[in-house]
C-alpha cells in the first residue's frame, strides 16, 4: 500500500458515516462542517418529504434533508450519536442527517470499484461507487449531485405514493 | 493586461459619463452660451474618449474621438451650435450608449459607427479630411507613451533612430492568429526593436484583438523601406506606416494631465465602487450580530449585573445604528432612474409636435439598489403613455382652453416604510366610461357590477392583459401590451400601481414602492407549534371572531366583514401544520388579507408582535416553494419562513 502512494496514485479522503447499519461515504471536500442537532429544525410546508426543514447556520438558512427518507431506509430518532454532515452541492448548502459519523479515511481512487444496480437497498444512481476498506468493510459512496437533487426527489415522492 | 477585471468599472465609468452627457447637452441646447457646461461635456467627452482607448474598443474610441472633436470646435468658439448640431450630438451618444452596451454583452464589433462618425466630421470640416490623419492620431492616442517610454525614445531618436507607428492588418480568416502574430513580432523584431503594441503582446498572442493591431518601432530603416517590407509579411493584409511627431506624443499626454488635474477638481462627492454583494454578505453578518445580542440580552437577564446589562445595551444600540448604515450604503437617490426622462421628453415631443414641459421633484428620494435597477423600465413606459396619449397635440389644447404646453410632472417622496412615484400629466385624462364599456364588452365585469365601481376601480382594468382604449396603434404605445406588464414588474418588487384620473384634466400614476427589499414589516402569527412572518403591506385588519359567527357556505367557512361575505381560511389547512389550536378557542384571531381586489380571512393561533424581518433566500436547492416568499431569522435564532400571500390565497 505504502508503495502504491509512493507511485503518487490520486488519493481520496472520505468522511464514513452510518445511516441505520450501512456505512457511507461523502468526498471530504463536499463536506464543510459537521454539527449537532442541537437547534429547532423549522418544517417548510409543500417541501419533498425527504426534506425535514431549514435551520439557521450562522445567518444562513440551510435545508436539511433525510437520506434515510430518501433512500427508503428505517429512520431512527434523533439520538446522542445522530449529526448532520453540511456539503456543498452545485454550490448550494445542504445539510444532512445522519445517524453518526464514523471517521474520516484515506483511500487511493483505483481502489473505487462500480456500485452494483442495488447497494444496501439503495438504487445505483444515488451511488458514484464501493470501497471495501482492509477489515472487510463495504463502504458506499454517494453521488450527492443526484442523491440531492430535487428535481428527481419529485418523482420519487410521487412514485412512492403510488406504491 | 486581464481587462475582465476593469470592465465592469469601465461600464460603470461610462454610464456616468453618458449620464452627464445626456444632461449637460440638454442643458446646453438651452443655454448655448453656457461655458461651464460646455467645459463639462468636453471633460466627459474626453475621459469617455481616453478610457474606451485605454481598454481598446477602438469603434468606441473612434466615435468619441469624433464627438470630441466637435466638441472642442464649440469651446473654441469657432463653430456655433446648431439644431443640426445638436441633433447628431444626441444620435451619437445613443450608437455610444449602444456600444457600452454591446461591450457589456461582449460583442462590440456589431454597431455600424461610420455613418455617424462621417456625420461628426462632415460638422467639424467643410471638406473631407484626409484618411490618414485621425487614423494616425487613433494609433498615437492607443499606444499610450508612458514618461519614462518618452524619455526613452527621446534618447534613441537622438542617436539618430527613426520611430515608427505601424498599424497591421492580418488577412481575413487567418488560423492560428495568436501563432501568426507571435511570428510577425519576431519578424519586426529583425527590423528594429519593438517597444510597444496595442493591444499588449499577451493580448495578442492570447488572440484577444479582431483584426488590426498597432505596434511602435525604432529603426534605422526609413518609412519606405519599413512599409515595403512589412508588407511583405506573411498573413499582413495591410500596413499603414507613419511617423509620430515627438512634441505630438507629449502634447496628448499633456491633455491628459490636464483633464486628470479637473477632473479631481470637480470631484464632488467621495464615493468608492462596492460590489452589491459584499453589501448583501455585511447584511448578513450584521444579521447574525443582532441574533447574537439578543442571546447575550437573554443571558444578562439570568445573570442580572447592572455592568453587562450597560454593555448589552450599548452593544444594541451600535448593533442598529450599524444595520441602519448598511441599509443606507445599498441606497440609491431615484435621481439615477429620473435623469433619463428629460431626454426621452425631449426626443418623443420633438417627434410628436408636441410641447412639453417636464418637472422633477424629489429626484433624492432613496430607493433600495435592487429595486433602483428594476424600476427603470416601467416607468418609461408610464412617461411614453403619458407623452403620447396622455397630452394632447397643442392646437388641441388650445381648442380646450389649455396653455399650448403640456406639462409632465415626476414626483417621487418617501411615505412610512414606502416610497411612492407618482407621474402626473395635465393631458385628456382617461374617459373611465370608455373603459367601463370596454370592460363589459371584454367580459370583464357585467353592467350591474360597473355601476357600483368607483372610477379608481373601473380605471384599474387598463392594467389587464391585452386592455387598451387607444384608437390607433402608435410606435410608442396603445398595443394593449405594456400597463398589464408595469403593473407585474411593480407587484414583483412588493409594490402597488394606481391611476387617478379625471376626464380632460389629465391623470397621475401612482407607484408605491418598498423602501428596501432586504428588510420587511411583517407580523408574526403562531399556527401549532410554528411560527410564520405575513408581510404587513397584506394585511387589511385583525379582527377577533367567536366561532359561532362562522358560517358554512358551500363547504366554505365564511363570516360578514363591513357587511360583505369574508371567506375563512385556517392557516393549518393551508400550511397543513400539526398541533394548531384554533378549532378550540373561543375567540379567535384572524388576520384579513388584501390580495389584488380580494379579501380573505386567515385564522391563526396566536397573534405575535409586528416586527422588521430581514429577508433570507431559502436557497437555490429548494428552489421556489409555493406560499413561502422566503425565510427569516428570529432574535433567538430560529427560522421562520414568510408567506407568500398572493401563492398562498
Amino acid at each position: 500500500m505504502t508503495e502504491k502512494v509512493q507511485t503518487q496514485e490520486e488519493v481520496k479522503q472520505l468522511v464514513i458515516f452510518k445511516l441505520g447499519d450501512e456505512e457511507f461515504a461523502v468526498d471530504i471536500l463536499q463536506a464543510k462542517e459537521i454539527e449537532k442537532i442541537d437547534q429547532g429544525i423549522t418544517r417548510v410546508p409543500k417541501a419533498p418529504i425527504f426534506v425535514e426543514g431549514v435551520i439557521n447556520l450562522r445567518g444562513v438558512i440551510v435545508p436539511i434533508v433525510d437520506l434515510r427518507k430518501r433512500f427508503g431506509l428505517v429512520v431512527r430518532p434523533v439520538g446522542h450519536d445522530t449529526r448532520v454532515i453540511i456539503v456543498e452541492v452545485n454550490s448550494n448548502l445542504i445539510g444532512m442527517v445522519v445517524d453518526s459519523v464514523a471517521e474520516v479515511c484515506r483511500i487511493n481512487v483505483s481502489e473505487i470499484n462500480l456500485a452494483p444496480e442495488l447497494a444496501k437497498g439503495v438504487d445505483a444512481c444515488f451511488l458514484s461507487g464501493v470501497v471495501k476498506l482492509n477489515n472487510n468493510r463495504l463502504i458506499v459512496l454517494l453521488n450527492l449531485e443526484r442523491a440531492l437533487s430535487t428535481e428527481e426527489a419529485k418523482e420519487l415522492v410521487v412514485a412512492n405514493l403510488e406504491v | 493586461m486581464e481587462v475582465s477585471q476593469y470592465l465592469s468599472v469601465f461600464m460603470d465609468e461610462c454610464r456616468e459619463h453618458l449620464q452627464t452627457l445626456n444632461e449637460s447637452l440638454l442643458e446646453l441646447e438651452k443655454n448655448p452660451e453656457d461655458q461651464t457646461i460646455m467645459d463639462r461635456i468636453f471633460r466627459s467627452a474626453h475621459t469617455l474618449k481616453g478610457a474606451s482607448a485605454t481598454m481598446g474598443f477602438n469603434r468606441l474610441a473612434n466615435l468619441t474621438h469624433a464627438m470630441e472633436d466637435v466638441l472642442s470646435k464649440l469651446r473654441s468658439k469657432e463653430l456655433k451650435l446648431t439644431a443640426e448640431i445638436t441633433g447628431t450630438m444626441f444620435q451619437a451618444l445613443d450608437l455610444v450608449e449602444m456600444l457600452v452596451r454591446n461591450i457589456g454583452d461582449g460583442k462590440e464589433g456589431e454597431v455600424d459607427t461610420n455613418n455617424i462618425v462621417r456625420d461628426l466630421k462632415g460638422l467639424v470640416f467643410e471638406k473631407p479630411m484626409p484618411q490618414e490623419a485621425p487614423q494616425e492620431r487613433r494609433i498615437n492616442l492607443q499606444l499610450r507613451y508612458t514618461e519614462a517610454d518618452h524619455v526613452e525614445v527621446s534618447k534613441s531618436v537622438a542617436e539618430g533612430l527613426n520611430l515608427f507607428h505601424l498599424e497591421l492588418t492580418i488577412v481575413e480568416n487567418c488560423v492560428l492568429k495568436g501563432a501568426r502574430t507571435f511570428m510577425i513580432f519576431r519578424d519586426l523584431e529583425r527590423l528594429g526593436t519593438v517597444i510597444k503594441s496595442a493591444p499588449s503582446a499577451k493580448d495578442l498572442e492570447d488572440e484577444k484583438f479582431d483584426e488590426k493591431f498597432s505596434v511602435a518601432i525604432l529603426t534605422t530603416l526609413s518609412l519606405e523601406e519599413m512599409q515595403s517590407k512589412v508588407s511583405n509579411f506573411m498573413d499582413v493584409a495591410k500596413v499603414i506606416t507613419n511617423a509620430p511627431e515627438l512634441d505630438k506624443l507629449l502634447q496628448e499626454k499633456r491633455t491628459r494631465e490636464n483633464t486628470i488635474l479637473d477632473k479631481n477638481k470637480s470631484a464632488g462627492s467621495q464615493t468608492v465602487r462596492v460590489d452589491i454583494r459584499k453589501l448583501d454578505e455585511l447584511m448578513n453578518l450584521v444579521g447574525e450580530l443582532v441574533i447574537s445580542r439578543a442571546r447575550l440580552e437573554a443571558m444578562g437577564s439570568v445573570i442580572g449585573s447592572k455592568d453587562l446589562d450597560e454593555v448589552v445595551e450599548q452593544v444594541g444600540r451600535l448593533t442598529i445604528d450599524l444595520r441602519d448604515s448598511v441599509l443606507k450604503a445599498r441606497m440609491m437617490p431615484i435621481e439615477t432612474v429620473f435623469s433619463r426622462f428629460p431626454r426621452l421628453v425631449r426626443d418623443l415631443s420633438k417627434e410628436l409636435g408636441k410641447e412639453i414641459e417636464l418637472e422633477i421633484h424629489g429626484g433624492d428620494t432613496e430607493l433600495d439598489r435592487t429595486v433602483i435597477d428594476e424600476i427603470g423600465d416601467p416607468m418609461i413606459h408610464i412617461m411614453r403613455n403619458s407623452i403620447d396619449h396622455g397630452i394632447e397635440p397643442t392646437e388641441i389644447r388650445r381648442q380646450n382652453n389649455k396653455s399650448g404646453k403640456g406639462k409632465i410632472t415626476l414626483r417621487a417622496y418617501q411615505e412610512g416604510n414606502n416610497v411612492v412615484i407618482m407621474v402626473a400629466d395635465d393631458g385628456r385624462g382617461f374617459n373611465v366610461q370608455k373603459v367601463k364599456e370596454k370592460a363589459i364588452k371584454q367580459g370583464l365585469t357585467t353592467l350591474e357590477q360597473a355601476a357600483d365601481m368607483s372610477d379608481d376601480k373601473i380605471l384599474e382594468f387598463t392594467f389587464l392583459p391585452g386592455f387598451s382604449t387607444a384608437e390607433k396603434v402608435t410606435d410608442l404605445s396603445g398595443r394593449g401590451v405594456g400597463m398589464d406588464v408595469v403593473r407585474t414588474k411593480v407587484i414583483a418588487l412588493g409594490g402597488t400601481i394606481s391611476i387617478n384620473s379625471k376626464l380632460g384634466e389629465g391623470s397621475t400614476v401612482f407607484i408605491r414602492l418598498p423602501l428596501t427589499m432586504m428588510i420587511i414589516q411583517t407580523l408574526l402569527v403562531e399556527i401549532g407549534r410554528e411560527v410564520y412572518a405575513i408581510p404587513s403591506s397584506y394585511i387589511d385588519q385583525i379582527i377577533n371572531l367567536a366561532p359561532y359567527e362562522i358560517r358554512m357556505l358551500r363547504n366554505q367557512e365564511v363570516c360578514m366583514f363591513r357587511g360583505e361575505l369574508l371567506p375563512l381560511f385556517r392557516l393549518q389547512d393551508i400550511l397543513e401544520t400539526p398541533f394548531a389550536k384554533n378549532r378550540e378557542h373561543e375567540e379567535l384571531d384572524v388576520v384579513v388579507l388584501r390580495v389584488a381586489d380580494r379579501q380573505i380571512g386567515c385564522i391563526v393561533d396566536r397573534l405575535l408582535p409586528q416586527r422588521d424581518v430581514v429577508i433570507k433566500s431559502l436557497g437555490g436547492f429548494l428552489g421556489s416553494i409555493k406560499g413561502i416568499a422566503g425565510a427569516t431569522i428570529l432574535g433567538d435564532g430560529r427560522v421562520a419562513l414568510i408567506l407568500d400571500i398572493r401563492e398562498v390565497a
